[in-house]
């Protein structure tokens, strides 16, 4: 432990001598104020960082409120509050789509690319309720914006870098054009990773991927108010391992479409009329063929195809109400096989649905009003009322009819969802303070309602939906406080959920386990409530114009109505990192870590996870060749080559042991 | 700078034109299921009598024993294919058997009378329970006699046929799977006296809950010559899929219901997913004591693979 000390130290005392000998010219500033008028629920994040060819996950990974589950090195399922899919909204610059996978291989965020992307609004509970109803809350990705311009403008950098610990290596590249009446924009990027080693130098089976992402936007003006923009994303990974789960996949692909119209007049009570039709498919398949011993082989393909449209209004009056107002609808159509490939030759495959031909329509409007009220008061308004519509295929009837010992269910179900939330905040001086509270509720999830025999790893159950289950609702209490001044800001926020009707797996013994080595069936169901909650303390301590100080600890909570902790609950995670730059020099050397976790969700599978902690250290030079410019990163993830898995490592797959990574962007 | 914004636009349209002939997720692709046997398609005997041409229908392509085979009469008038008034077509059914010493004996066995198929005034449909092999049609056959009306005219008939032995999936190798034929016979003792649960045609399975019916007949005192329903057993079935680590559905058994009126054992029938179904059969007495097979039991690993010696299968 001495010795691990003394080698962090050494390394912050040489880094500032190495920048010092680069780099002299330049005056000092300090934007440290820029970022300080950040309140508590909307945060839009922008994706800057030290590794500029981090994946989508890497990014979402340091988002406050914001926890994954890991399942390999691909493909991370993201958490809001830790809540994950079915409790939070997660979309792409407004749009729905719904992952193919029914044991959540796939969600939303590994079909784009951190060339795709501008940033990503992040929001906290039931304010993140502006494209549908939520509980935790909500991630909007939003994509590369461009603007018309007077002069034609050409843009382009191409990228490259490269990840020795899983030998990943990235090509990419992108442009952009502007002019006064046309932008068009493209991108591609691909990536090549083998299996990664987990600390120690131990080799993890099944965890390679390979991932091309390509995307277009084109953008026309009609006249000074009118635009029309047609943006499409396609994603294609292949051959992706999932080392904590029995199965892989051979091939996830999206292509995401749309089309949108904005009206930003400027002389009218309208600020800006955005409206978006989209289309979106997702072929997503899932087998064993890569595992040599099996007990039986299987094929899980799944399929999910969206189509949908929403319209947002935003408008000011009086000057002091920001008012936003959205409609929104969407229709999804869920699809997933399961076919079992009889080890006898000759005999007969065994086949079932695992997403029996769910088809959902949801319309919903959501109006939102910012209102503040004078100089140090303001209010925020939100509320959302939706109606969700499932209709699932008579084969889905009759299969969930073994589960279902009546004839309540039927083929439709009609349910009304919705959300409101409002919060004050207040700015006095170098203080800033805001309480709010909110609602939330929630139609179960295509996998809660309908799904047949989705075999979970983690606990070793089948999982049944049920389509009976009653709407799972939230009630939200959150507050923070902070405190901020150019040299040193700190916050304390938190949030608390009641939520009532809480749908989660319970065993049902009556029932025999159709996977190999499966414990048993659990039916989806209504317990009488679960409580989550977090607390979380940050800082950040501008020391002079070249060091920073900051750091954070997270305080998570769950349990549900018998006592049980729920799983995938953070324990006790802190972090802290010294940044320092000079000039276009920029380094950091962070550690990031998690106190044991005791409490595992033992009814759920969980167990005990062992305390972590892990450092890193990264630094980014711009270099610049007249106009054009390459922006160098490098950096060593888990320095000191820890062996460790979190408490969200699906299956307790460890993590990946001493990184060294480079990054080059070169503009053009 | 051109050829960058033709490069964006084919990626858009590209896009766009194949998202719109990507579905190809239609549900019902139908090849994964198999066939379907609970229809009576395929054509086993044909015989003329006068100007009546009788076909004889079933879902296999030969009769085999043992076996619950379920059975289409088709009549038509050669000579005017307008007339299809058949009414009271009945059947009757003999094992004849000749011994090593030469000599002849014969049998029948249970059968569910020919009824009309719903809809049709030339069609009827049975079942006849094959309870032993004859491959010989001098001296081992099955004879079914057939009776009908065509308006006021008398038809009667006898039919010949073979009836092979069946090769059924045997518990202690799972490759017998394979080529199997259905085993929807199954014959036990009680008190000496030979019984047989038949295990009737269903409709077309799903997955899902399926309606089944299984009649149990007991050899008459009169030489095989009639079969009583039994209505004072209980019949129990466990359903496992041998292929896939005798997985069932319930925890626990499936007991079938007598209904009086059928004179038939019914029950709702779970089946998760397609796929070869053994049906564990256990049979016990109205005390509750097994007289018949064996319920599934453990294997040394603690799971539950032994299957028991009783049952009835079935394949979708
Ligand atoms: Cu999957």
């Amino acid at each position: 432990m001495i010795l691990k000390n003394q080698y962090i130290t050494s390394i912050l005392l040489t880094l500032p001598t190495l920048v010092l000998a680069q780099n002299n010219q330049d005056t000092l500033t300090n934007k440290a104020l820029e970022e300080v008028v950040v309140t508590h629920f909307s945060k839009s994040k922008n994706l800057v960082d030290k590794k500029p060819l981090a994946s989508v996950d890497d990014y979402l990974s340091k988002q406050e409120n914001i926890t994954l589950v890991r399942r390999g090195a691909y493909a991370w399922e993201p958490m809001i509050n830790n809540m994950a899919i079915e409790r939070t909204r997660q979309t792409i610059d407004g749009m729905q789509i719904f992952h193919a996978c029914t044991d959540k291989m796939d969600p939303i965020t590994s079909y784009v690319e951190v060339n795709n992307l501008d940033g990503m609004d992040i929001t906290s509970g039931s304010q993140g309720s502006m494209f549908g109803a939520t509980l935790g809350g909500s991630i909007d990705l939003r994509t590369r914006k461009l603007t018309f311009t007077e002069q034609k403008e050409l843009k382009g950098q191409v990228q490259t870098g490269f990840e020795s610990i899983n030998k990943q290596k990235i090509v990419g590249g992108n442009f952009d054009f502007t002019s006064k009446k046309f932008y068009a924009s493209g991108s591609i990027m691909f990536r090549d990773a083998d299996n990664y080693k987990a600390g120690g130098n131990k080799e993890i089976q099944y965890s390679q991927f390979r991932k091309l992402n390509a995307s277009g936007i084109i953008g026309y003006a009609i006249n000074t108010s009118n635009s029309i923009e047609a943006a499409v994303i396609y994603d294609k990974a292949t051959d992706i391992g999932y080392p904590a789960l029995p199965m892989d996949v051979s091939l996830a692909e999206a292509i995401i479409t749309s089309v949108k119209h904005t009206y930003a007049p400027t002389e009218s009570w309208i600020d800006k009329w955005e409206t978006k039709l989209y289309y979106n498919t997702i072929t997503h398949r899932m087998d064993d063929t890569n595992r040599p011993i099996v007990p039986i082989r299987m094929d899980m393909p799944g399929w999910s195809d969206t189509y949908g449209a929403y319209s947002t209004l935003s408008t000011t009056i009086k000057e002091k109400h920001h008012v936003s107002i959205n409609a929104n609808t969407y229709y999804n159509k869920s699809l997933a096989e399961m076919t079992m490939l009889s080890s006898t030759p000759g005999s007969s495959n065994m086949f079932a649905y695992t997403w029996p031909n769910v088809k959902t329509n949801y319309g919903g409007l959501t109006i939102k009003d910012h209102w503040q009220i004078d100089d140090k008061n303001s209010l925020m308004l939100s509320g959302t009322l939706g109606i969700n519509f499932n209709h699932v295929s008579q084969k889905g009837v009759d299969q969930l009819g073994i589960f279902l010992n009546d004839n309540t269910f039927k083929q439709n179900k009609t349910r009304t969802v919705g959300n409101f939330a409002i919060n004050y905040e207040r700015a006095e001086n170098v203080w800033f303070y805001g309480i709010g509270v909110g609602y939330g509720n929630r139609a179960p999830s295509v996998s809660e309602g309908y799904g047949y025999y989705l075999f979970n790893s983690g606990d070793r159950y089948d999982y049944i939906g049920n389509p009976n289950l009653k709407n799972e609702s939230s009630y939200e209490g959150n507050f923070f406080l902070k405190y901020a001044t150019p040299a040193f800001s700190t916050k304390l926020s938190g949030s608390i959920f009641y939520l009532d009707n809480y749908i989660i797996g319970v065993i049902d013994p009556i029932y025999n386990a159709m996977t190999y080595g499966g414990l048993g069936v659990k039916k989806y169901t209504n317990i009488d409530y679960a409580i989550q909650g977090t607390l979380d303390w940050n800082f950040t301590y501008n020391i002079d114009s070249n060091w920073k100080l900051s750091g954070g600890l997270t305080y998570s909570y769950g349990e549900d109505s018998n006592k049980n902790t729920l799983p995938f609950i953070a324990p006790l995670a802190y972090r802290t990192s010294v940044d320092y730059k000079y000039n276009a020099f920029r380094t950091q050397l962070s550690l990031k870590g998690n106190a044991v976790k005791n409490n595992a969700a033992e009814a759920y599978g969980e167990v005990r996870t062992p305390s972590y902690a892990i450092v890193d250290w990264n630094a980014n030079y711009e270099f610049h060749i007249k106009k054009q410019s390459l922006n160098v990163g490098i950096g060593v993830e888990n320095i000191l080559d820890t062996y460790y898995s979190t408490y969200a490592d699906w299956n307790k797959i460890p993590n990946p042991g001493r990184n060294f990574f480079v990054n080059l962007s070169y503009k053009l | 700078m051109k050829k960058l914004i033709y490069f964006a636009l084919t990626i858009i349209s590209l896009g766009l034109t194949t998202s719109c002939t990507s579905d190809d997720n239609a549900m019902d692709k139908g090849t994964t299921t198999n066939p379907d046997t609970s229809e009576l398609k395929t054509k086993v005997l044909e015989q003329k009598v006068d100007n009546y041409n009788i076909v004889i229908y079933s879902n296999v392509k030969e009769f085999y024993a043992p076996s619950t085979t379920p059975i289409l009469v088709e009549f038509t008038d050669v000579d005017n294919p307008n007339n299809k008034d058949f009414s009271d077509a009945a059947m009757s059914i003999l094992m004849h058997m000749t011994m090593n010493n030469g000599h002849k004996m014969s049998h029948s066995a249970p059968m569910l009378q020919l009824t009309p198929v719903k809809g049709s005034t030339n069609k009827f449909q049975g079942e006849i329970m094959f309870s032993m092999a004859g491959m010989d049609l001098e001296k081992n056959y099955w004879e079914i006699t057939l009776n009908a009306k065509n308006k006021e005219v008398k038809i009667a008939t006898k039919v010949k046929t073979t009836v092979k032995n069946g090769i059924f999936y045997d518990r202690n190798n799972i490759d017998s799977i394979q080529g199997s034929d259905r085993k929807t016979l199954e014959t036990f003792n009680v008190d000496g006296v030979k019984h047989f649960a038949a295990f009737h045609l269903s409709n077309k399975y799903k997955v899902g809950n399926n309606d089944i019916a299984v009649s149990l007949y007991k050899k008459g005192d009169n030489m095989g010559m009639t079969f009583p329903e039994v209505d004072n057993l209980i019949v129990t079935i466990d359903p496992r899929m041998p292929d896939m680590v005798n997985h069932g559905v319930l925890e626990g058994i499936i007991t079938l219901k007598y209904n009086t009126n059928t004179k038939q054992y019914e029950g709702k029938l779970p089946l998760s997913m397609t796929g070869y179904w053994f049906l564990n059969l256990v049979i016990k007495n109205a005390a509750g004591e097994i007289i018949a097979g064996q319920p599934v039991g453990k294997d040394s690993d603690g799971k539950e693979t032994v299957n028991g010696d009783k049952f009835l299968d079935l394949i979708f």
